[in-house]
């Protein structure tokens, strides 16, 4: 699957239209919940269009995006100290995705935010060692160790490493 | 499989089965009012893009002809702030406009026309004068006086204007009436519901919003006026009842914005109001005024109520909880306030002490009192990256309109004891400060000016092309800035003059 293509110059409503979307989704599956993903990622486009200006400029104005997002939640969540309901929990219609493996969803959920967003941003935003270490503004060996730490403990819980 | 195919496989299926909502983000074309200004350097930027791909486009193509510089497409530079520029390139000129104002006095701009509002006739001190008397102006300089808007032995307080009225409130020692205007000069008694008495008036983007209070129990309720239905709902009898949070035994400090927090939001108007009859108290938000919703938040004491350019919310002494319509976001003194005044993301210094934050259209000003090394705490007060600190004391700013306390013993504001307050100005010993708050905005910048409780003598701003200008006021020392409107190319600034009888109001025109 290739790489989202980067966005420098354009208008804010094309970014958003072509953006959302998947943001939204990456958000709720790197904090493992609907509502929290949603609220997230419209607080950070909403501050996007605010500062659209400088954003349009970035390298990868969606990595800024869901940094932002996530910034924002892991406040939200800081403060909120409560049981938010997890994706990774609900009932999954399997039989409709027969590509979701169940075993994994219980696998993600035991993962703390921090390495379910790098796995999410690898495998499911496809983005590169370099893509992520800018948007998270980390060094590219803390991505790989965030990474291999977390496809570690991935197998583990699948029972498929001891 | 290796487990990141399977990764990748199980991610995009577990995506697929998520339900996004339709876009929330309904309007991109929305600008903040604050930002309105700073289009323009926008423009400009766009403007000299454009204008460097034209020339390398005719350079190309072998028919450049160096033009002549055009001094106005030149992209405006802010100047450093640390060290505010001076000689600047546009003076304001200002002249006194030829009318005779007594306290209490205000001003509004209905987007054509400015109005100065003041007592009819003069009055001493705090107690002001009587009557409602304006005078309006729609370029600064030619001024008609309207001699008698409400011969009324009433004292009236701030009047607001919104979408199309002008609201206030009179007041004698035994009653008071609120009154309603469409043209600043014949004015109507609203009907409030039994029981109650108007309190505030407060002009706010989606209509003027109300506070009424009943003072046999103390309650107070706010509305909107749902304009243009102003007369006929504005107060709306299925309002929930809050009571008063900062009463401080005096019946005339129901008159302070901040019981019911005005935001002028993105896509809406919303309020927050505190339910203090319950423990612990309930938090209710509005997005019309008139249909409240409990939040679900809740709170030990007694929050005070903030608004700035998108968020109506909660402040106390170091956590500030927004509300910008459908979600709540908090600050902490652990967290940065940088997130807060500039909604970004980069991690600054914790807040020790922040006080109150209010909006200005340069963007929100928090007022933060921090503790020194020396174990003394000193007030700075903070516009966006911008600090000033006014040292040992103690400052309070309510916002939008200027009212503020002020006591320090610092080297700036030395035993200055300032209050601008609902019912008028007290004024200890005056400083004759020289402090300057270099900030990208005139309103903000005198807002600031005098909410601190300094003539804007100094004072450095930008009429918003990015030139930083110095603003040379003629308010003999000791005055107070008491109210600003700023129109296309003037604004007005009524000052207050130290012996609190004397009431001007002049005028900076602010073209070339």
């Amino acid at each position: 699957m290739a790489a989202e293509p980067t966005v420098t110059v354009g208008s804010f409503e094309d970014f958003y239209l072509d953006k959302r979307d998947h943001l939204v989704r990456s958000l709720i599956l790197a904090l493992g919940n609907r509502e929290l993903g949603i609220e997230a990622a419209d607080e950070a486009l909403t501050r996007a269009f605010q500062r659209w200006s400088d954003v349009q400029t970035y390298d990868n104005p969606t990595g800024w995006v869901y940094r932002v997002a996530m910034n924002w939640a892991r406040t939200k969540l800081r403060r909120g100290k409560r049981e938010l309901p997890s994706v990774y929990v609900e009932d999954t219609p399997v039989h409709q995705n027969p590509m979701v493996e169940p075993g994994l969803d219980a696998a993600l959920a035991s993962l703390s935010t921090k390495f379910r967003s790098v796995i999410v941003m690898r495998y499911y935003l496809d983005w590169s060692i370099e893509e992520i270490a800018e948007a998270l503004r980390i060094p590219k060996g803390t991505v790989k160790s965030r990474l291999h730490r977390a496809i570690a403990a991935l197998q583990v819980e699948l029972g498929e490493k001891p | 499989m290796k487990l990141e195919d399977r990764l990748r496989d199980h991610l995009h299926a577990k995506a697929s089965t998520f339900e996004v909502p339709e876009h929330r983000f309904v309007d991109t074309k929305i600008v903040p009012f604050h930002s309105r200004r700073r289009q323009y350097p926008a423009l400009a930027a766009a403007a000299a893009l454009l204008a460097v791909l034209v020339g390398v486009l005719a350079l190309l193509t072998d028919l450049y002809d160096p033009p002549a510089v055009d001094e106005a497409s030149v992209v405006p530079t802010l100047p450093d702030r640390s060290t505010p520029a001076t000689g600047a390139s546009l003076t304001p000129t200002f002249a006194a406009a030829p009318v005779t104002l007594f306290l209490p006095a205000s001003v509004a701009f209905d987007g054509t026309r400015t109005w100065l509002f003041s007592a009819a006739e003069p009055g001493a001190g705090v107690a002001g004068g009587r009557g409602l008397a304006a005078a309006s102006t729609t370029d600064g300089a030619t001024w008609e006086g309207h001699s008698t808007v409400i011969d009324s032995a009433a004292r009236f307080d701030h009047v607001a204007y919104a979408h199309g009225r002008f609201t206030t409130v009179g007041r004698t020692p035994t009653e008071a009436t609120a009154y309603t205007s469409v043209d600043g000069i014949t004015w109507a008694p609203l009907d409030i519901p039994d029981g109650t008495r108007p309190v505030h008036v407060l002009g706010a983007p989606g209509g003027s919003l109300l506070l009424v209070t009943s003072p046999e129990d103390g309650s107070a309720a706010a509305a909107f006026a749902a304009l243009p239905d102003a007369e006929r709902a504005l107060i709306d009898a299925g309002v929930a009842e809050f009571d008063i949070l900062d009463r401080q035994g005096d019946p005339a400090a129901y008159v302070r914005i901040g019981h019911v927090a005005v935001a002028r939001h993105r896509l809406a108007d919303l309020g927050v109001a505190v339910d203090t009859t319950a423990w612990p108290f309930a938090v209710w938000t509005t997005s019309d005024g008139s249909a409240w919703e409990d939040s679900g938040l809740t709170r030990r004491v007694p929050s005070r109520l903030v608004a700035t350019s998108e968020a109506a919310g909660l402040i106390n002494t170091d956590t500030v909880d927004l509300f910008d319509g459908s979600t709540w976001t908090s600050y902490t003194s652990e967290e940065p306030l940088e997130a807060l005044l500039t909604n970004g993301e980069i991690p600054l210094e914790p807040i020790q002490g922040l006080l109150d934050v209010i909006d200005g259209p340069a963007g929100m000003v928090a007022v933060i009192r921090e503790p020194q090394d020396a174990g003394e705490a000193s007030t700075e007060v903070r516009v966006g990256d911008v600090r000033v600190v006014i040292g040992p004391g103690s400052i309070r700013i309510n916002g939008p309109d200027v009212l503020a306390e002020i006591s320090s013993a610092g080297p700036f504001l030395a035993g200055a004891a300032i209050r601008l307050g609902p019912d008028g100005v007290e004024l200890g010993p005056m400083p004759e400060p020289d402090v300057v708050v270099p900030i990208d905005d005139l309103v903000a910048a005198l807002r600031l000016y005098a909410a601190m409780g300094h003539p804007p003598r100094g004072a450095i701003f930008t009429a918003g092309d990015g030139a930083w200008q110095p603003i040379d006021m003629t308010f003999s020392a000791g005055s107070t800035t008491h109210a600003v409107a700023v129109a296309d190319d003037y604004l007005v600034i009524i000052a207050n003059s130290p012996d609190l009888v004397r009431t001007t109001a002049q005028v900076a025109s602010l073209s070339d």
